[in-house]
């Protein structure tokens, strides 16, 4: 069975050599993201002095470069585009985030320290911005689908890519709505968009109510690593949202074959079967590498009858109260694809060091 | 502000303003004034910035305080659904209760062979049904009458709570109640600005490059007060001629029915009826060959009619005198097709009747009885059958025609523009669906729009809409469908056909539950499939 030491001995495997051959596909756009993000997770000795550099750069770079990312970000952004399936997603990925921090108590805590009561300050609806006063981290923001609708929830989001095409596309994009653009007035949310890794950022001395990273661990060169750093980054009774692609045969079927070969909706390259995780190796992961406390583990499936991502039902036997047909899968058929899982990072307090006492 | 830039590059005003919206709906009719007050009371919708614009007088309905002896001649029929969604929206609790008649029963039947089937209320089995509607549902406002789903079938076949078919009431009566909750809205808060008496002028989107600014690809209304309003999401709620259909490049498909509706309001004596109850609360609907010809039930003994037939006799119908179009619509409901084309044949150029039309047709209504009374039942009208009652009197300035047709949009949503109402789709009257499946379509809306705010999504990007579109086409272009074969059945004489339909419809008054099934579809219980 999956232990840790499987994830640790992807320590060792040399870096997947880039693909550049794709099919429709703008070449920086995809590449980049693919072929810079496992190098740079893979050693911590990447220099950091880049990164900074590369910030002032963007607001330097000329018309032209402008019109380039911008043409991409329309590729990126295309409702019908190449990205489609991941537009299609979003929605149930933020109703999960949403249901997940409700359960583990975070939206309450947030109410607790006065978020949106009147203190003289503007009070926002709690309503329309459930995830006011949150600071949420996403690594691996691509053009930045997950991150702008969290910020349109009211949360105050950071969100990091390697790649500078991305962070770019996400900036331009997020011009384009005014709700985005922190004038604060009108509503609590903010989105910052860096261009860093996510140990940079814990070098920085950052931590975050909450940190997302969705469909990114199955790319980086050091998994291990990565959950750890990702632990490191969440605040003591934060939580730890990820999803990823486990990895049986069905998984290959379909993220592999049918989706890139045979119906190209995702091009060619994209995954790399044996990199998926399998939700138990994950979940160990979590609990050793990132010190958290799981409490959910949830399948996504596409439903092509309905042409939507539906959840599927979670371990702990809560149907998806969404409905619709995968609503009523269950473990461990539901998780042999994509899936979820949510942590919670204990309380300073509590003894962290003592991990093997946990799960 | 890029917009605003953007905007003055445009030929026109120079000094425009612009105002920035979440939602604008074009047009105050029913549907969009329903969709702004659905906007306005639910919990992440409330908090958006929308703006209603109309061609003509909203305020004006607020003040509508009409006399117990006049009706309006547009009445529209609610079905249980659509009345459960004006409860929810808190429209119901303002509508004078004495002027909302329950249609409990409908007697259906055939002008040239007397085939007749009847609905009554209380058959309906009140219980939402299936498994399969259980894992396909979604959030369905519980109509009024059925009981609450403990999760079980039940073989239960009574309506206990006695829900009616249907409400009539006037479409005045109903935008009282949509504006006063508007004018409710707007008092607690809610950003809700209603430009009346405005027409939109013109309506433009960002193209190539200026579509890369700041809500660039957002559409722009001109309105012709000098106002410029960008939005996040545009709504064409704005009629069969949709302005915003045509921005949006939406294709319309359909056919106009040579046939016109004839609207007006009469009054009634319901001791004339042979119906249990003298009648009351029974709609009448008689298929003519020229176009079914309805009767429905409103209080104190008026009724709505709603004749569909040739444009010429609708024009001669409007014209003629009121004691002759009276002893018409009379006729039209108890003489066979010859004698009632005879009697159109006699009205003048001028619309005066070239015969004694109250003469003609007592003569002939005597005729009839004396035959029934002599021979054995025969197929125009048997023994059995109910009566509609007599009419007395037509309102003054009631009479009014209207040419029908039956339209669907190809596509119901494009980018940041959705269509609810006529704007999407027409439909013949004989069902009386048309208004209910514009609130159904306003129901879904408001439901989807709220669904992705809390998604975090962007109202107006494709992806957000695509769930009303889903939603909404099939069982609008269902019912089009349906409506349009029905009138398409009805609208001869040919024998083989007429014996054909007989035959069908006698069957099927016959079948329990079919004539459940159709009750329910018509009702809006049976809900197609609902996806989250």
């Amino acid at each position: 069975m999956a232990s840790i030491g499987r994830i640790t001995s992807r320590i060792t495997r040399i870096s997947t050599p880039p693909h550049l051959r794709r099919t429709g596909i703008p070449q920086p756009a995809l590449a980049r993201f693919l072929t810079t993000t496992p190098r740079t997770f893979h050693s911590h000795t990447t220099s950091t002095s880049s990164s900074n550099d590369k910030e002032d750069a963007i607001y330097t770079v000329n018309k032209d470069e402008i019109a380039k990312f911008a043409a991409m970000s329309d590729e990126w952004w295309a409702p019908q585009g190449p990205f489609k399936m991941l537009h299609l997603m979003n929605p149930p990925r933020i109703r999960y985030i949403r249901n997940r921090l409700q359960a583990s108590g975070a939206l309450s805590k947030n109410l607790a320290f006065g978020a949106g009561k009147g203190d003289g300050k503007e009070e926002f609806p709690v309503g329309r911005f459930p995830l006011q006063g949150l600071s949420i981290l996403d690594v691996g923001c691509g053009g930045g689908l997950l991150a702008e609708a969290l910020a349109r929830l009211g949360a105050k989001v950071t969100a990091l890519d390697a790649s500078v095409e991305n962070i770019q596309m996400a900036r331009i994009h997020a011009t384009k709505d005014p709700l985005l653009n922190g004038n604060g007035l009108s509503a609590p949310g903010s989105l910052e968009y860096r261009h860093q890794t996510a140990e940079q950022l814990l070098e920085q001395g950052h931590q975050f109510d909450v940190v997302c990273s969705m469909e990114v661990i199955e790319h980086v060169e050091n998994p291990a690593g990565f959950l750890k750093v990702l632990g490191q980054l969440v605040k003591p009774e934060g939580d730890l949202i990820l999803s990823t692609i486990s990895r049986t045969p069905l998984s290959y079927f379909l993220t592999i074959f049918c989706a890139e070969h045979l119906m190209r909706m995702v091009p060619v390259g994209t995954h790399h079967w044996s990199k998926y995780i399998n939700p138990d190796e994950l979940h160990k992961g979590v609990e050793e590498l990132s010190k958290c406390e799981v409490l959910n583990i949830q399948g996504i499936g596409f439903n092509p009858l309905s042409g939507q991502w539906e959840l599927t039902r979670s371990r702990d036997g809560n149907g998806s109260k969404e409905g619709g047909l995968l609503g009523l899968m269950g473990p461990p058929l539901a998780e042999a694809s994509n899936y979820f899982l949510a942590a919670k990072k204990p309380a300073a307090a509590a003894s962290v060091d003592s991990s093997s006492a946990s799960s | 502000m890029a917009a605003i830039r953007f905007q003055s590059t445009e030929a026109t005003k120079a000094a425009a303003t612009t105002e920035e919206y979440d939602v604008v709906i074009v047009g105050g009719g029913i549907a969009g004034s329903a969709l702004a007050c659905a906007l306005a009371s639910t919990k992440a919708s409330g908090t958006l910035k929308v703006a209603l614009i109309e061609a003509f007088d909203l305020s004006n309905h607020i003040k509508f305080s009409p006399r117990p002896d006049q009706y309006s001649n547009r009445v529209s029929s609610l079905t249980p659904k659509s009345v459960a969604f004006l409860k929810k929206i808190g429209v119901w609790s303002e509508l004078d209760q004495s002027r909302v008649a329950a249609c409990e029963g409908m007697q259906v039947w055939d002008g040239v062979s007397g085939a007749r089937i009847t609905f009554d209320a209380a058959n309906v089995d009140g219980v939402q049904s299936s498994f399969l509607h259980q894992v396909f549902s979604g959030n369905i406002p519980t109509p009024p009458g059925v009981n609450n789903n403990t999760g079980q079938e039940t073989l239960d076949s009574s309506n206990k709570e006695g829900s009616p078919l249907a409400w009539m009431t006037e479409n005045l009566h109903v935008q009282y109640g949509l504006q006063k909750q508007i004018v409710g809205h707007q008092a607690r808060g809610i950003k809700l600005d209603v430009f009346e008496k405005t027409k939109v002028q013109g309506i433009t989107t960002g193209q190539g490059e200026s579509a890369q600014l700041p809500q660039g690809d957002w559409p722009v209304v001109q309105l012709d007060n000098g106002k410029t309003l960008v939005t996040r999401l545009l709504v064409g709620a704005d009629g069969v001629n949709s302005p915003v259909r045509s921005f949006a490049k939406i294709e319309s498909l359909g056919w106009d029915y040579s046939q016109f509706g004839l609207v007006a309001t009469l009054q009634i004596d319901p001791s004339t009826s042979t119906a249990p109850g003298q009648g009351k609360g029974i709609a009448w609907q008689r298929f003519l060959p020229t176009g079914p010809v309805a009767m429905l039930p409103l209080n104190n003994g008026y009724a709505s009619l709603v004749w569909s037939t040739t444009p010429k006799i609708a024009q001669d119908l409007k014209k003629l005198p009121a004691r002759d179009f009276c002893a018409l619509v009379d006729a039209a409901f108890s003489a066979s097709p010859a004698e009632l084309e005879y009697l159109y044949k006699n009205i003048g150029p001028d619309g005066q009747p070239l015969v004694d039309f109250q003469k003609e047709i007592e003569w002939r209504t005597s005729v009839r009885d004396t035959e029934a009374s002599q021979t054995m039942a025969r197929g125009s009208s048997p023994q059995g059958d109910d009566k509609p009652p007599r009419v007395v009197d037509v309102q003054e300035n009631t009479r009014a025609p209207f040419p029908l047709r039956m339209r669907n949009s190809s596509s119901y949503v494009e980018d940041r523009v959705v269509l609810v109402g006529d704007a999407a789709h027409t439909v013949h009257p004989l069902a009386g669906q048309g208004l209910n499946q514009g609130l159904a379509d306003v129901e879904c809306l408001a439901r989807v729009i709220e669904t992705s705010l809390l998604s975090g999504s962007d109202i107006g990007n494709i992806h957000s809409l695509t769930p009303y579109s889903s939603e909404r086409f099939l069982p609008n272009l269902a019912m089009l469908g349906t409506v349009d074969k029905l009138s398409k059945l009805y609208n001869t004489d040919f024998g083989p056909v007429v014996w054909a339909r007989s035959l069908g419809l006698t069957a099927v008054d016959k079948m329990g539950p079919i004539k459940n099934e159709i009750m329910r579809f018509a009702m809006g219980l049976e809900e197609p499939s609902n996806r989250s």
